[in-house]
């Protein structure tokens, strides 16, 4: 049996299709998210900002079916979150989107935070302010370009790292088949099942999207 | 219109007290050893920083005034300032980083004509030699017209050729534009060649020191290689020091 028909008849369509768009939707609202949080965190100080960068940074070091299971009981039917919204958004896309987004957001940050606090981009940044260049041109044509390179890099990172999470992807979206069974669960339910054949053309899919996200990773910093 | 300074500032070893008075059309050198305060000083002066009390007026308008909490912002003080090390943008070419920095892109290839690097103005920063980078860097700092030029030990990663071009640019800028600029350095025999003022600073003090008093001598290369056990406060020894024995205390 070659590849070609190995993975045509192993590779279930939908939990890759449903790998995709969270990963499109959170890849898009971690670009959103990760930029101006990163700028607020290399810049401000104070309580607030131990604060927000702990909670971003935490899901490097918590293991994430704890914070699975954390955010469960925060977003859930009876959580004080999930009573703001009338239907529970558990088991469901949004919260395979959050899960998603949780767990990619400080391979986002971080970088940019790290760029954006070096001491070359404090010092480009006083040059532009004694160039006359207000705060908003600063971060528009200073910054920003200045960390293009690690917002690329950043954001890869979190996509590669959004197509991996299972902990809390298992928690939030309860594996529910044909609904929340993303790529990497579908891996977890083959190898549960006994088909490893599924599982290892899914693992071998898997495999080449990281290593192209990582030629592409390492591209950008050898230019 | 003339730069006035008389300012305090509360370092982590020692406090900054500054006074002192620059003149248009002339160079005020500001030497000392590293530490003693100088590019704060500078960082002072050009807004980046707040001193503690005090105040700093251009001309008629004050810039900061700790008594009113006045502090005019970088933006609006219109000064130039070359740093030490490169601080161009890199991602902009040569010719842009130069334009970031101007009201419009008028006389721009003028300028890069006499600093002599309108050959790498389509280049950017990283693929050019340390001597155009700082040149160009002058340029930016010219391109704004500022009404007060301030320089951070610009020589000092310098080659010996591209030194003296910028020294002998720095001569006829003196004269040409006709503002009041400040020059950190190390090198005592570039201040007594450039400066119509010297001000000797350690642990951030710093007392006027005149030319007259070094001509008749040659410079020493650095004031770090001189014994510092020897060094003295220069506001003790300006009444009564002569040339020479002002040398060799510094």
């Amino acid at each position: 049996m070659n590849l070609a028909t190995l993975l045509a008849n192993n590779v279930p369509m939908q939990p890759l299709i449903l790998s995709g768009q969270v990963v499109l939707t959170s890849t898009l609202i971690q670009l959103l998210l990760s930029v101006p949080l990163a700028c607020w965190l290399a810049r401000s100080q104070g309580p607030m900002n131990a604060i927000i960068d702990t909670a971003v940074t935490l899901p490097l070091v918590f293991p994430p079916v704890a914070l699975g299971f954390a955010l469960l009981m925060l977003l859930g039917r009876n959580g004080p979150v999930g009573k703001l919204f009338g239907e529970s958004i558990i088991f469901s896309f949004p919260a395979l989107v959050i899960a998603a987004v949780i767990a990619g957001l400080p391979l986002a940050v971080k970088p940019i935070q790290a760029a954006l606090r070096s001491p070359e981009a404090t010092k480009l940044t006083e040059v532009a302010a004694i160039l006359g260049k207000s705060r908003t041109t600063i971060f528009l044509r200073v910054l920003l370009p200045y960390a293009k390179r690690s917002i690329v890099a950043g954001v890869l990172l979190a996509a590669g790292r959004s197509l991996g999470e299972v902990g809390m992807t298992l928690m939030l979206g309860g594996n529910v088949i044909g609904r929340t069974n993303t790529v990497s669960l579908e891996i977890y339910n083959a190898v549960f099942n006994g088909e490893l054949e599924k599982a290892g053309a899914l693992t071998f899919l898997v495999g080449c999207i990281s290593i192209s996200m990582f030629i592409v990773l390492k591209k950008i910093s050898d230019t | 219109m003339a730069l006035q300074v008389k300012i305090q500032k509360q370092l982590r070893f020692f406090n900054l007290e500054v006074s002192l008075t620059c003149a248009p059309g002339t160079l005020t050198a500001i030497v000392g050893p590293s530490g003693a305060g100088k590019s704060t000083l500078i960082r002072i002066i050009s807004g980046l920083d707040r001193p503690d009390s005090g105040t700093i007026s251009f001309g008629d308008k004050y810039w900061n005034d700790c008594s009113m909490k006045l502090h005019v912002t970088p933006q609006d003080r219109k000064v130039s300032l070359v740093f030490q090390e490169y601080t161009l943008f890199p991602h902009l070419t040569v010719r842009q980083n130069i334009v970031f920095g101007a009201k419009n892109d008028n006389g721009i290839d003028e300028l890069l004509e006499q600093f002599g690097i309108i050959h790498v103005a389509h280049r950017k920063p990283a693929s050019i030699s340390g001597g155009e980078r700082q040149r160009a860097a002058f340029c930016q700092a010219l391109a704004r017209d500022p009404v007060l030029l301030l320089l951070d030990e610009p020589f000092s990663a310098l080659d010996r050729a591209t030194r003296e071009l910028l020294r002998k640019k720095l001569s006829k800028l003196k004269q040409d534009l006709h503002i009041p600029i400040v020059h950190i350095t190390h090198d005592l025999k570039e201040a007594h060649d450039l400066a119509d003022n010297i001000y000797v600073m350690e642990s951030g003090k710093a007392s006027p020191q005149w030319l007259e008093q070094y001509a008749p001598y040659d410079a020493p290369p650095s004031v770090e290689n001189l014994p510092r056990k020897t060094w003295q406060h220069p506001e003790a020894a300006v009444p009564k020091i002569t040339p020479l024995t002002c040398f060799n205390c510094l």
